[in-house]
């Protein structure tokens, strides 16, 4: 078997047309110019469509060899048979494309339940302590931008610390988890929980609270946040989001990256709905312990959601909440 | 084959050609969006199997498949790298970006104590990196090689970009002239120096309408947004209506959610529009610095990109990128990279067959090869 091609000696660009041959098993190379001598072959480039396949020499030139399917054959004489397997995946037809493509999307869709399984999975080599700097450094840098100092009675201070030290009395957490009170005009009536504590309540929500029940009711929604690291679950989805994202579209144009942080932030929204429902049944657990009704809880959710009218009824995919009816629903059903 | 038999002997009977060895010869892309799509699909499904590991070699393949389908004067480019090799460079990074992340751990000083030790580092990697990828590539059997000094990227890579970042990028085109020059001027084809030379002028202008075409783009931007704006609330009113107790400014969780989507909507917007801009700025300085370009041996080089059409081709790519799931990368790439091709220009000198390559010592003293770290890169 032979190939054509061109033959470059070592370190010059000079491209002496010339053929490869296999005389006696031993590769042969025969320039045009008439000479002709047996070569040592050093390494063979992988194929890959529309490429040139490169043979290297041990003296360090190089034959190029223009037509693959004469490459291979003549290298498959010698008994170079690497290179071949993955161009073979490759070049498969149109067809293969097609169930290419499908399989991708599935993979894609599975994501949806594989990357919040990992994260599941993956919160166990998160070190309690390490999460808890997390939310302290979080809750750091939020006090200078949305926290000011709490403006409530120092009565009504001691009245709310002491239904949240019931609460985590009652509900045995493994770890110590701190309630602080905030007053807040950028976050209105809330309550917020960062990960491995604090647990941040606004002097709004506690004005607003028509009754100590409904307050034990949020504290305790929140705890249970705190309790199944919520928050540090979405943080490690979001990064296993990020890395796939990453490697899919990797280096295919510039910018990609940052575009994509945009929609792998409002997938991970849809997420938050199930953690909102497992804080909710948590918490009802933990007001039952203590004694309080966790109607009171439902009343107050649908409280505070008069003041955004009909559109919080429905669940949308921008919320992090559900819809506050859903919520009383299942709230019922406890 | 007798085309390229051809073009050889031409070349060897030098001087004889006359006009068709000196006008300009175009770079011809044979590569197409089938081919590299077989390509890219079991380079993404081996990476993602591999959690990642392959991603080395799927590089390799896209480069060699980019490269060896790209052609001058009949021959072709490649790229010799192993997928060892930039997998051992890649290991390095992710180690050093442990450690830096690991630093946050402990405390925000200890990261900026990490990043200080590792700035110094930087222009060494990006030499490192551009060396490597230099001597990767191959065109007739010479290859590429880098001779940048230390404080050289330094300048380019550290202080140019700060200069023109202090003085609200009025030094841009001066940092960007200084650093496509110094690109070029540290690459040499085998023994052959390559050369550069550009008046700053023409980078200005460049800068210029690139800023003129940011400020209509932003026109437009927010008069779209403030109408779209307009029309939204007219078919959403938000019932402010009376009764709450909250402090104002209370966040409800649906208005929270329409206020992110806003911002989603504006930084994507910007983003969009940085790219459209960014990429006219580059196409117009690019033409320039390769119009200054030469080649030891009497080649001369010629870029004719249009601003608008590769600031079109970015934005497009990178918005069917995304509403196609990443499907549309294999024709996004090969797209990009057939333009580049199409608009580079090359004219030969009497004898490309003359070339010699540098001989490059085996077990360099500064033990070389085991830092070849790739990826870190900048120039045209």
């Amino acid at each position: 078997m032979s190939a054509s091609g061109v033959y470059y000696g070592a370190s010059v660009s000079k491209a002496q047309p010339a053929r490869l041959d296999v005389v006696g098993g031993c590769p042969r190379l025969k320039i045009d110019d008439g000479t002709e001598r047996n070569v040592v072959i050093a390494s063979v480039s992988e194929r890959i469509a529309g490429v040139p396949r490169r043979i290297t020499l041990d003296d360090g030139g190089a034959f190029l060899a223009e037509n693959a399917a004469e490459a291979d054959a003549l290298l498959l004489e010698l008994g170079h048979v690497q290179g071949e397997r993955i161009h073979r995946f490759e070049s498969v037809g149109r067809r293969w494309a097609v169930v290419a493509v499908i399989l991708i999307v599935a993979a894609a869709v599975s994501l949806r339940w594989v990357v919040p399984a990992l994260a599941e999975a993956a919160i166990v080599l998160v070190p309690y302590p390490a999460e808890q700097r997390i939310g302290y450094r979080a809750y750091a840098s939020a006090t200078s931008l949305i926290f000011e100092e709490s403006k409530i009675s120092e009565e009504r201070f001691r009245q709310v610390m002491n239904l949240a030290d019931e609460l985590l009395l009652v509900g045995e957490p493994e770890h110590r988890i701190q309630v602080v009170i905030h007053d807040s005009p950028k976050l209105g009536a809330n309550a917020l929980a960062f990960p491995g504590g604090p647990i941040v309540l606004t002097d709004a929500l506690i004005e607003l609270a028509p009754d100590d029940d409904a307050l034990r009711g949020v504290i305790a929604h929140e705890i249970a946040h705190v309790e199944r690291r919520h928050s540090m679950k979405r943080l490690l989805r979001m990064t296993g989001w990020a890395v796939i994202a990453g490697a899919v579209f990797g280096d295919a144009s510039s910018l990609i990256e940052e575009v994509i942080a945009v929609p792998s932030i409002l997938v991970d929204f849809a997420y938050s709905r199930a953690f909102e429902a497992e804080a909710d049944a948590r918490a009802v657990e933990l007001m039952r312990l203590a004694g309080a009704d966790p109607e009171a809880f439902a009343r107050f959710l649908h409280l505070l959601t008069e003041k955004c009218g009909e559109y919080c009824d429905k669940t949308n995919w921008l919320s992090t909440h559900p819809g506050t009816a859903d919520r009383v629903q299942a709230l019922k059903l406890m | 084959m007798t085309y390229m038999v051809d073009f050889v002997q031409r070349m060897e009977g030098a001087g004889e050609g006359g006009e068709s060895a000196t006008a300009f010869r175009q770079i011809e892309f044979r590569g197409d969006t089938k081919q590299y799509f077989g390509i890219w699909i079991v380079n993404l499904i081996l990476t993602l199997v591999t959690l990642g590991v392959w991603s080395a070699w799927a590089k390799v393949r896209k480069t060699r498949y980019l490269y060896g389908n790209t052609r001058l004067d009949g021959h072709s480019f490649d790229y010799l790298a192993k997928g060892w090799t930039l997998l051992k460079g890649r290991l390095i990074v992710v180690a050093l970006i442990g450690l830096y992340a690991l630093a946050g751990l402990l405390s925000p000083y200890a990261q900026i104590a990490m990043a200080l030790l590792f700035l110094p580092l930087y222009p060494w990697i990006i030499n490192r990196s551009l060396s490597f990828s230099g001597r990767m590539t191959v065109y007739r059997n010479i290859r590429f090689h880098w001779s940048g000094t230390y404080w050289g990227t330094f300048k380019v890579t550290i202080l140019w970009p700060l200069a023109a970042a202090s003085t609200l990028w009025g030094l841009l085109p001066m940092a960007t002239r200084a650093s496509q020059l110094y690109f070029i001027r540290n690459y040499s084809y085998g023994t052959a120096r390559f050369s550069a030379e550009a008046a700053l002028g023409a980078y200005y202008r460049a800068f210029l309408m690139a800023l003129m075409l940011g400020f209509g783009l932003s026109m437009a931007i927010m008069f779209v947004a403030v109408a779209g704006m307009g029309v939204v609330a007219a078919v959403f009113p938000l019932s402010g209506g009376g009764g709450q107790v909250a402090a104002e400014g209370g966040f409800s969780p649906t208005m929270t959610g329409g206020i992110l989507a806003g911002v989603a909507g504006v930084y994507l917007v910007s983003i969009l529009a940085f790219l459209f801009v960014s990429s006219f700025y580059h196409a117009l300085t690019r033409n320039e610095t390769i119009a200054g370009a030469a080649l030891e041996g009497g080649f001369r080089f010629k870029s004719t990109l249009s601003g608008f059409r590769l600031a079109w081709i970015s934005l497009s790519n990178l918005v069917a990128i995304l509403f196609t799931l990443g499907m549309a990368t294999p024709w996004a790439t090969i797209r990009l990279w057939r333009y580049l091709c199409d608009n580079f220009w090359v004219a030969m000198g009497p004898d490309s067959a003359s070339f010699v390559d540098k001989q490059v010592a085996a077990g360099s003293a500064f033990g070389e090869e085991f830092a070849d770290i790739e990826g870190f890169e900048f120039g045209l």
